[in-house]
């Protein structure tokens, strides 16, 4: 019996929807288009076409095109039709809408869409829906009624930051407490069990810390009973599965798109025919990217978008593109590009590399695919390098020297680069985007595509993580907003983990040669930096500015490349050429306290002036693991233990044009931003702000974000989103606290009125301010950011961001254990202490600064882009071989502020999560200087290299 | 298309690929490198068992020319060099406990209860155990305790829970170029291996063959460990090391015939005094695939008086060391010359001849992991 194939119709959800699983390989020939976006090459296309039809039936057994199922969802009986290859994530989040299920890495390694199958967690990307017949399925939205124990625990312990990987963990996590419960009762179990019920989910902001105590504590029985509101206020809706990310978005009519991509590295578009596409019945519209006679610079670069009714469609219409190119020698890595004589990644006249920073990019000399030098930053530079080359006859000894490599990292957050765009006609234009910068991407839209600014609103409720690569509108939102003008119905276009890894943004790597000149005394006299940064087609990293901004008044010279390549670009990613900065500047430190015979500290003492890390040295030298440090390469033995300390800096960021809007009324105080969230903790922040003047609990603050039709907000980049809403928060709350003062004394005639603590204080007591706001009218109030009475770095606002006085610093202590035998490294425990002035919401800073150190850790020890050097295709492109730190793999992390509001600056406080993060390798790489004597130059540490480095 | 079978036998009269938990066939298919037809193995009843066998399997190595050689003249031995793939096998007379995994065969007798141990005879693990389950299975961890370790310490918790025994004997590499959809790599019908000319990292230390990616299997290697035989339907039964093959075929994994299907695995009775012990060398703590990995069998009285050392992540089969098993057996294990001859037979695993130009540090690891891997069996184990 042969079912009819149902015709794809978006008035025919159901039956369509089924086909879609047919993409998965049914035609073997879209699916190669469909993952490989379009890597797939033309043999193995034709190669993977099925040889023969198949026979209908064979040995009696029937062969189906389709599957009946009958199965049970959250409690509930389903019976449905579906494909032989959907898969049950499909089946959960496009059918039955139950998006708690996330999408992440496609491949069964990141956790994010794990359910229960039969109370058993599976990973729901490999797993067969046909596998559910008689089976019961649980999604996170099957929790319930009430919260679980793991539930309460998770946002107790504020065991999450983006919140996107958090259904998958709270899901391995009830699966892992019932079966602990019911073998031992209410007792603790130790990380490493948890580790190990947990091996299977990733997640990118680094909630491990909190989220071992949190599943600790649960099963332990801290959370069997209900417990007070969370520190982050949107963390229910979190761990039930109920927050929308932009992926989760399904629109009626909404049509599916993907994009070509180029599998050459370096070609000329000859030739495209979208013909035969545009012809096939269910296809919508499709939008050239890379045109006839455009140069392809970098294998994965798009060059046609398509919409189309489902996914099926939208892939059976890139095969039938058909892009002929005129395929030219690339040269795929930095080194190959600096050779003299290398094929030009970009000709004289055609010199518009993308910008890999956050700053701006400033003009520069070309010679080949060498871009620079630049010396931003430097500091009577021939004196330094007189100095410097006068040392080298007459004091070799006082010159510290290396070369100090990084490579390229992926940010890879685990929701991806999603969006919808619906037109409403050719004037109206709404999206939703996952992005860092909602009011500043809606700015971007309307002056591109010329609508009025009030025409166009971009969406992000919640964004799944960004770490620098959400700034920009990418290409998935520009093909999505062009076909869904063409199409006239909404297009959503949301990137596979392949083209994540690929396009989705990339820390450029780096080739740092600095030497540092050391005086009669021992302090600093002198530095050079030579810097090679490597992101691909684009530019802009630089790291040399931080040996200035760590030591202002000491000279210094710096010239600084950009190397062109057939890669993809790079982009700014968490304290953007940070941890290439100090990687080759604290390890550099760290060898002239060796040199000195003096401890690391103390030598750091001598040198640094700076008065925001002189606090954080006391600390240091109270540590009891500092106290007990011993001499470098103490064990002998094969596991070797050894303290590393780095210390770094950041700029203080804010955006002095930021308003948060207050609304106040008998409905309470709601409080507007066009921020957004991802995980830093801007609603927590914001309502934080304005419960601290009112005296009021910051969950009775109602908050909007993520919509650019709120006030201005800041863009989430640069650390800036705290120091730029708290103020402005604080200053609304103010306003809305002296009218409210005014109304009392009025209305009620209070006398000695002033503020309370929740309320208007006066001569008989406490008037609650939700009694005075039952009896008045809404009123409104723009709070802005005003400016700090220290001024600024500069007076002006440079390209829309305004650059503080002070700097913020950091000290991080590290402990590290080598494996000698097998050249593995462990971080057992990481200290981390910073010094911003006042913190907003303690315990969000907190898991944000444990969540840098994670992120800092993964990038020292295992993450690593690799391409096929003869293609320059994306090798690592799933979460299986691009390798991020798993919970196993989290030490235990301590988190110090010198809490003590900074004057000068409005609201006390600056920002963290990039200054959180870029010293971290180095005191990765000086602790296993310290444990072995060996002196880590390239980085990642590998266990390959550890091993080799460690026996030479 | 798809066929849901309602018997082993069925299941080998159709054309198309087999697919019972799915986690590596449904990434395949959605890379696209894996079309046509499925057979899923749903809904045929009783490979999911794991049973006591009276009477211990072993007839297999009986075979002329089936043998593994254990005695090879190179520094690793192919698991199966004479491997006689396209001849029919003998099926050993095994009698199961339960019932039998084939409609067709004929119904056991009535036996007494299984016993299962030293002193009878081994088991017999159905193709659609689950990996988890495999893991927790008494019997497993009392008399085959390197296998369930191994079963327990691959991948993650959600694949183990979903991934079958069979399946993870018979998936297929995990090679960077070959799950990549725009390479068109031996494996996929073409004529280069694109890791051999590019990124081989973590491939191959010991390049056996064409292909140069390391055997995905962990099973099947510590199968290889534990002289573990299969069954197959629609074809010759084999010993693990015949239907691993020797990795001269640069188009597959293993030697099983075009549709046939693998039902179950037969174990060999349990040593008496085994020690053992599994373990992967990673970057991470966990959930990683290994750069190498070993399982260790020791037999041991005061002596050591046989071993089975199989490696994996080294080359494109999992391999038996014949060199280092021998320089262990016979060796006192309370010596206090202990430690050097462990290290002496763990520098046999690798003479440094066949590395590849990026994977050289996988043999000196390959050394590291094996000493690693027997101090730990003698310490008590897994």
């Amino acid at each position: 019996m042969k079912r009819p194939d149902p015709p794809p119709s978006p008035s025919n959800p159901l039956p369509n929807l089924s086909r879609r699983g047919f993409l998965k390989g049914g035609v073997a020939t879209t699916t190669a288009a469909l993952l490989g976006r379009t890597l797939a090459s033309p043999e193995l296309l034709a190669a993977a076409e099925p040889a023969t039809p198949p026979p209908t039936a064979s040995g009696g057994v029937q062969g189906l095109e389709h599957v009946s199922l009958k199965t049970e969802v959250n409690g509930k009986a389903v019976a449905l039709e579906v494909h032989p290859d959907e898969s049950a994530i499909q089946l959960v989040r496009d059918r039955l809408k139950l998006t708690g299920c996330k999408v992440s890495c496609g491949h069964g390694a990141c956790g994010a869409c794990s359910v229960h199958l039969d109370g058993v967690p599976v990973s729901a990307c490999l797993l067969p829906a046909t596998a559910l017949e008689g089976k019961k399925l649980t999604t996170v939205e099957g929790i319930g009624p009430t919260l679980h124990p793991i539930q309460r625990a998770f946002m107790a312990e504020d065991a999450l930051q983006c919140g996107y990987c958090t259904p998958g963990f709270i899901m391995a996590s009830i699966a892992f407490f019932e079966s602990w419960r019911a073998s031992h009762g209410k007792s603790t179990p130790d990380r490493d069990t948890v580790a190990s019920a947990l091996a299977g989910h990733l997640c990118r902001c680094g909630a491990y810390p909190n989220i071992y105590s949190a599943v600790q504590k649960a099963c332990s029985g801290a959370f069997d009973a209900e417990v007070g509101p969370p520190p982050r206020l949107e963390a229910l809706a979190k761990v039930t599965g109920a927050a929308k990310y932009t992926v989760d978005i399904q629109l009626e009519g909404q049509l599916v798109g993907h994009i070509l991509r180029s599998p050459h590295a370096h070609a000329r578009v000859t030739q495209i025919n979208t013909t035969k596409a545009e012809a096939l019945k269910g296809v919508a519209a499709v939008h050239v990217l890379t045109g006839v006679g455009k140069l392809v610079r970098f294998a994965g670069q798009e060059i046609v978008a398509v919409a189309a009714v489902d996914a099926h469609t939208v892939d059976e219409a890139l095969r039938l593109i058909q892009v002929e190119y005129q395929v030219l020698p690339a040269v795929v890595t930095a080194a190959d590009a600096r050779k003299a004589g290398a094929t030009l990644v970009y000709e004289k006249d055609d010199r518009n590399p993308a910008n890999a920073s956050e700053g701006m990019m400033l003009p520069a000399k070309w010679d080949g695919n060498v871009r620079g030098p630049s010396a931003l930053g430097a500091l009577h530079p021939k004196a330094a390098l007189k100095a410097i080359e006068a040392a080298r006859t007459s004091h070799p000894d006082r010159l510290i020297e290396g070369t100090w490599t990084a490579q390229v990292q992926n940010h890879t957050a685990l929701e991806p680069h999603a969006c919808i765009a619906r037109w409403e006609g050719n004037s109206k234009l709404t999206v939703w985007l996952s992005t860092q910068a909602v009011k500043h991407m809606a700015e971007d839209i309307a002056e591109r595509w010329k609508l009025k600014h009030a025409d166009v609103q971009v969406i992000s409720e919640h964004t799944g993580g960004g770490f620098g690569a959400k700034n920009r509108l990418g290409v998935e939102g520009l093909a999505a907003i062009e076909l869904a003008r063409k199409a006239g119905k909404p297009v959503r276009i949301a990137l596979e983990r392949s083209e994540e890894l690929t396009v989705g943004g990339s820390r450029p790597g780096s080739e740092v040669t600095c030497t540092l000149l050391l005086d009669e005394k021992g302090g600093l006299a002198a530095s050079e930096v030579k810097g090679y940064n490597d992101a691909g087609v684009a530019a802009g990293q630089n790291t040399s500015i931080f040996f200035r901004l760590m030591y202002p008044k000491v000279d210094c010279s710096f010239a600084e490349y950009d190397v062109l390549s057939h890669a993809p670009p790079g982009e700014a990613f968490r304290g953007p050429g940070g941890p290439n900065a100090f990687w080759a500047l604290e390890q550099s430190v760290d060898e002239a306290a060796v040199k000195l015979g003096v401890d690391p500290l103390e030598l750091r003492r001598r040198w640094d002036p700076d008065s925001a890390r002189s606090p954080l040295y006391d600390w240091v030298q109270k540590l009891p693991v500092w106290q007990g440090r011993g001499a470098k390469s103490s064990d002998s033995g094969r596991f070797r233990r050894g303290i590393g300390l780095a210390t770094g800096c950041w700029p203080y960021f804010l955006q002095g044009d930021t308003e948060v809007e207050l609304t106040a009324g008998p409905d309470g105080i709601v409080a507007s931003c066009a921020v957004q969230d991802m995980g830093n903790g801007s609603r927590s922040v914001l309502a934080q702000s304005i419960a601290d003047v009112l005296g009021v609990p910051p969950e009775s603050i109602g908050i909007r974000l993520g919509n650019s039709h709120y006030p201005r907000g800041p863009m989430s980049g640069g650390s800036r989103t705290t120091p730029s809403i708290g103020p402005a928060g604080h200053d609304a709350a103010v306003q809305l606290q002296e009218a409210l003062v005014k109304t009392a004394v009025k209305k009620w005639k209070l006398k000695e009125a002033r503020a309370g603590k929740g309320g208007v204080a006066h001569a008989g007591g406490l008037l609650p301010w939700s009694e005075i706001l039952k009896a008045s009218p809404e009123q409104r109030f723009m709070g802005k950011r005003r400016k700090d009475k220290a001024g600024y770095f500069v007076p002006f606002a440079v390209g829309g961001i305004n650059i503080g006085k002070f700097l913020g610093g950091s000290a991080i202590v590290v402990e590290a254990e080598v494996d000698t035998r097998l050249g593995k490294t462990r971080v057992l425990r990481a200290w981390s202490g910073m010094n911003i002035g006042h913190i907003y919401v303690p315990a969000l800073a907190r898991s944000q600064a444990m969540g840098a150190v994670v992120q800092g850790i993964s990038y020292a020890l295992y993450e690593e882009r690799r391409l096929d050097p003869a293609t320059g295709r994306n090798l690592t492109v799933g979460l299986e071989d691009y390798r991020v730190m798993g919970i196993g793999d989290c030490p235990e992390i301590e988190v110090y502020f010198h809490d003590e509001p900074w004057e000068g600056v409005e609201g006390g406080g600056i920002g963290m999560a990039e200054l959180a993060t870029v010293s971290v390798p180095s005191a990765v790489g000086n602790a296993v200087y310290h444990a072995t004597g060996w002196r880590p130059h390239v980085l990642p540490l590998r266990p390959d290299a550890v091993r080799k480095g460690v026996r030479s | 298309m798809i066929y849901f079978p309602k018997s082993s036998q069925d299941a080998t009269t159709l054309q198309g690929e087999f697919r019972a938990g799915g986690t590596d066939l449904q990434e395949r298919r959605h890379l696209g490198i894996s079309p046509g037809n499925l057979i899923d193995l749903r809904d045929i009843p009783g490979l999911d068992k794991i049973e006591g066998l009276e009477v211990a399997p072993g007839m297999m190595s009986a075979v002329p020319g089936a043998a593994p050689s254990t005695s090879g003249t190179g520094q690793a031995t192919g698991a199966g060099t004479k491997t006689p793939a396209s001849k029919p096998g003998v099926m050993p007379a095994v009698k199961a406990v339960g019932k039998p995994a084939s409609a067709q065969a004929p119904a056991a007798p009535a036996l007494p209860a299984p016993r299962v141990g030293p002193e009878a005879g081994g088991l017999r693990l159905g193709a659609k155990v689950v990996l988890a389950t495999l893991a927790q299975d008494a019997r497993v961890k009392q008399h085959y305790p390197a296998l369930a370790i191994t079963a327990g310490g691959l991948a993650t918790p959600e694949i183990r829970a979903a991934a079958t025994l069979g399946g993870s004997l018979l998936q297929r590499v995990r090679c960077w170029y070959y799950r990549n959809p725009g390479f068109e790599c031996l494996k996929k019908g073409g004529a280069t291996c694109f890791a051999r000319q590019g990124d081989h990292h973590y491939h191959a230390c010991i390049d056996l063959g064409p292909c140069i990616a390391p055997h995905p299997s962990s099973m099947g290697m510590a199968l290889l460990a534990y002289d573990a035989e299969v069954e197959v339907q629609g074809a010759p039964g084999r010993t693990m090391a015949q239907l691993l093959g020797d990795g001269k075929d640069a188009r597959r994994e293993n030697t099983l015939e075009p549709q046939a299907l693998v039902t179950s695995v037969l174990l060999p009775a349990p040593w008496v005094g085994e020690k053992s012990a599994y373990f992967r060398a990673i970057s991470r703590a966990r959930a990683e695939w290994p750069l190498v990995e070993v399982v260790v069998r020791l037999k041991v009285d005061s002596n050591i008086v046989d071993a089975r050392v199989a490696v994996g992540g080294v080359a494109n089969i999992p391999l038996r060391l014949p060199k280092v098993e021998q320089a262990l057996i016979g060796k006192s294990v309370s010596a206090a010359t202990l430690p050097e001859t462990l290290k002496a037979a763990a520098a046999l695993a690798w003479d440094g001849t066949r590395a590849l130009p990026m994977t050289e540090y996988k043999g000196e690891l390959l050394v590291s992991t094996v000493l690693e891997t027997l101090e730990r069996a003698l310490q008590g184990g897994v």
